[in-house]
């Protein structure tokens, strides 16, 4: 009687954490940092909170692992030798999901994928990468062309069993990579968020078509002049030269 | 110690001075890259590293996205891994001190059989290697971890025993090709250099009373341009070979055929940026292309004519060679001044420039670098539509180039000597230069 007691106690206890483990309230801060072309100054970054019911910070998930799935589109990238190097030091934990021309302009690019991935601590986690822009094609009368970042794909894994029961409705299973590689497979939960920050977007300058003309004409005229100058330099240096020996 | 004394130091102890600098800015750079959001080290530099990784684990170094030299460079920087980081960058401080000792080495070689007063020979000489050793930008380019040292080297080199009598006969020319052929295989632009490097062993008869045979026969290759076209062809054939069996269509296209046809249209120095990038994915024929390169070939011709036909003037006709590359480069940036800068040591004492003009000179290619790095950074840094300045202050440093160049090339006198007149006897004829 008394095992049985005990038996019960601790399935009820199993099944109250997994209920409320699967209560999920998280809020998201998504924000591109700074200005410019490059990740020395812009750096995205996500604050992620696990919240309860009166939206006071919910250390439920403590030790568990966020992986964030970040869609890049075409005019941003992420490098990945960059995050590579960030990786070797500890710095970040992200991967890029497919081969990226860090070269080529936004018109020859794809969209790409980051996962980025980090512990919770406590009930929150803070998540970053650096991200790049890429050149976009000129058009008529300049200006900037504006990119906005979608928001990523959040998902959850713990060490224990604590989501195993919940409702693939509120915690879709996934299986993407575990930590730092590709090969290896884990299963994960998709799980749903609050966005509180507005969508990021970056501005980037872009070249004006308008001055084609100019700038083509210009160019030419100014290598003509210049070589010019420097073929007759030339010249005269070898008349000098002939006139003193003959 | 006054500056005087201090510039009559030993060659030795300038070399100690001159490391001293690098190694203070190589740890100076660790501390920089921590704190600073704009690092000092050259973005290259990280990816040498992660080539050599890549080749020390037998992978191909092209693995690593923009690594566009030759594996060589990756083999020299496999010690990264073991003794840090820094060790690319003392290796290329070391070659530093090589270009130095082979600058020093090369004027001392030219001037001294010949000098009247053999100290202010050896003057000339050291003054002319130490401005290598304490240029600014050769100290800022190889501790920032740029390995275009290596090239500069071998090209210096090859001048070295092309230009003196440090051998004789026909190891001179084999290793002048040899070292031509390394410093081809590591960054393709002295090819260029080839045809004065040929040109400047023959033995030529303009004269308007020669007959038609003998002029034809004046321009047949003689041995010793057989002996230094076969060693540089063979010496790159060799490690082209090698480089592509070991890595394929990879190597021959990212350290070759890339640079080549490279046509970046992200912001750079080069006077065709902003028309490179309103061009950008436009096939047609491109006739502001064809005018620069013609322009570039005519004026590399010419040099090659009048200066690269003499062993006195083939380090000059080189130097304005390598500053007409740069200035004409459809892709240019701040690396590619080394290219010329490694060889401004072995003409500067014949520069006949008063001091306040050389500082005048100096300042008006420093501001007009100045003026477009201040719109190059409203672009990078703060997103602002700038391009059309970048254009007109890429025109301002393409006319500074041929400007200077210009002034030089009028200066240029193989008699001069940083004005020592005891040191290269002038011939009567040319007493009035």
């Amino acid at each position: 009687m008394f095992i049985f007691s005990k038996i019960l106690i601790v399935f009820a206890s199993i099944s109250f954490a997994a209920s409320n483990s699967c209560s999920f309230s998280v809020k998201i801060k998504q924000i591109l940092h700074n200005e410019g072309f490059h990740s020395f100054f812009r750096n995205l970054t996500y604050n992620i909170e696990f919240l309860d019911e009166e939206d006071e910070p919910k250390p439920l998930f403590r030790s568990c692992v966020v992986g964030l799935d970040q869609t890049l589109p075409a005019g941003v990238f992420a490098n990945p030798d960059e995050l590579g190097d960030l990786r070797r030091v500890n710095k970040v934990n992200a991967i890029p999901k497919n081969p990226v021309n860090i070269e080529s302009s936004a018109e020859q690019s794809s969209p790409t994928s980051v996962y980025v991935v980090g512990k919770v601590l406590g009930a929150h986690v803070n998540l970053w990468m650096p991200v790049h822009a890429r050149y976009h094609k000129a058009a008529a009368g300049g200006g900037q062309t504006r990119t906005t970042l979608p928001p990523p794909r959040l998902h959850l894994k713990c060490p224990d069993a604590r989501l195993d029961a919940c409702d693939p409705a509120v915690a879709r299973p996934v299986t993407f990579l575990c930590s730092s590689s590709l090969k290896d497979k884990c299963n994960w939960k998709e799980i749903q968020y609050v966005m509180i920050t507005d969508t990021p977007f970056w501005d980037v300058p872009i070249g004006n078509t308008d001055h084609y003309r100019v700038v083509s004409i210009g160019t030419a005229l100014v290598i003509t002049v210049g070589s010019m100058y420097v073929l007759k330099a030339i010249l005269d240096y070898k008349n000098d030269n002939d006139k003193k020996y003959d | 110690m006054n500056l005087k004394d201090l510039l009559n130091l030993p060659l030795k102890w300038h070399l100690v001075i001159g490391s001293l600098i690098r190694l203070v800015l190589i740890l100076y750079a660790e501390y920089h890259d921590k704190y600073s959001e704009v690092p000092y080290t050259d973005v290259d530099y990280k990816v040498f590293t992660d080539a050599a990784r890549h080749v020390f684990y037998g992978k191909s170094p092209y693995k690593r996205h923009t690594y566009r030299y030759s594996p060589l460079i990756a083999y020299m920087l496999v010690p990264n891994l073991f003794f840090g980081k820094y060790f690319g960058k003392v290796l290329f401080s070391f070659f530093d001190n090589l270009i130095t000792v082979s600058i020093h080495m090369l004027i001392r070689c030219q001037l001294l059989p010949q000098a009247k007063n053999k100290e202010n020979a050896e003057k000339v000489a050291l003054f002319c290697s130490l401005f290598w050793l304490y240029n600014p930008m050769s100290i800022a380019i190889s501790t920032r971890g740029n390995a275009d040292s290596i090239p500069c080297l071998c090209i210096i080199l090859a001048l070295l025993f092309l230009e003196t009598h440090i051998t004789t006969g026909r190891p001179k020319y084999i290793i002048a090709g040899i070292f031509l052929g390394v410093a081809i295989h590591l960054r393709i632009y002295p090819i260029v250099f080839s045809l004065p490097m040929y040109l400047s062993l023959g033995e030529y008869n303009f004269d308007r009373n020669i007959t038609f045979r003998d002029y034809v026969q004046s321009l047949l290759p003689n041995e010793r341009q057989l002996t230094l076209t076969v060693a540089c062809i063979t010496t790159l054939g060799s490690l082209t070979h090698e480089m592509y069996s070991l890595y394929g269509y990879d190597f021959l296209f990212e350290t070759y055929i890339y640079h080549i046809f490279r046509k970046d249209t992200r912001h750079n120095f080069s006077v065709l940026f902003y028309y490179s990038y309103l061009t950008a994915g436009n096939v047609n024929v491109d006739p502001v292309k064809i005018c620069i390169q013609t322009f570039e070939m005519i004026i590399l011709g010419g040099l090659s004519l009048v200066f690269g036909t003499s062993p006195k003037t083939l380090h000059f006709c080189l130097f304005c060679q390598a500053v007409v590359l740069v200035a004409y480069n459809s892709v240019l940036t701040s690396q590619y001044f080394i290219w010329f800068l490694s060889l401004l040591p072995l003409v500067v004492h014949n520069l006949r420039i008063k001091p306040p003009r050389a500082v005048l000179f100096s300042i008006i290619w420093f501001l007009a670098q100045g003026a477009w790095l201040f719109y190059a950074y409203l672009v990078e840094f703060k997103s602002r539509e700038v391009f059309i300045m970048i254009w007109l202050k890429g025109i301002v440093f393409f006319c500074s180039n041929v400007y200077v160049l210009g002034k030089i090339i009028q200066s240029f006198s193989t008699t001069y000597a940083f004005g020592y007149r005891d040191v290269i006897p002038i011939p009567r004829e040319v007493r009035d230069d």
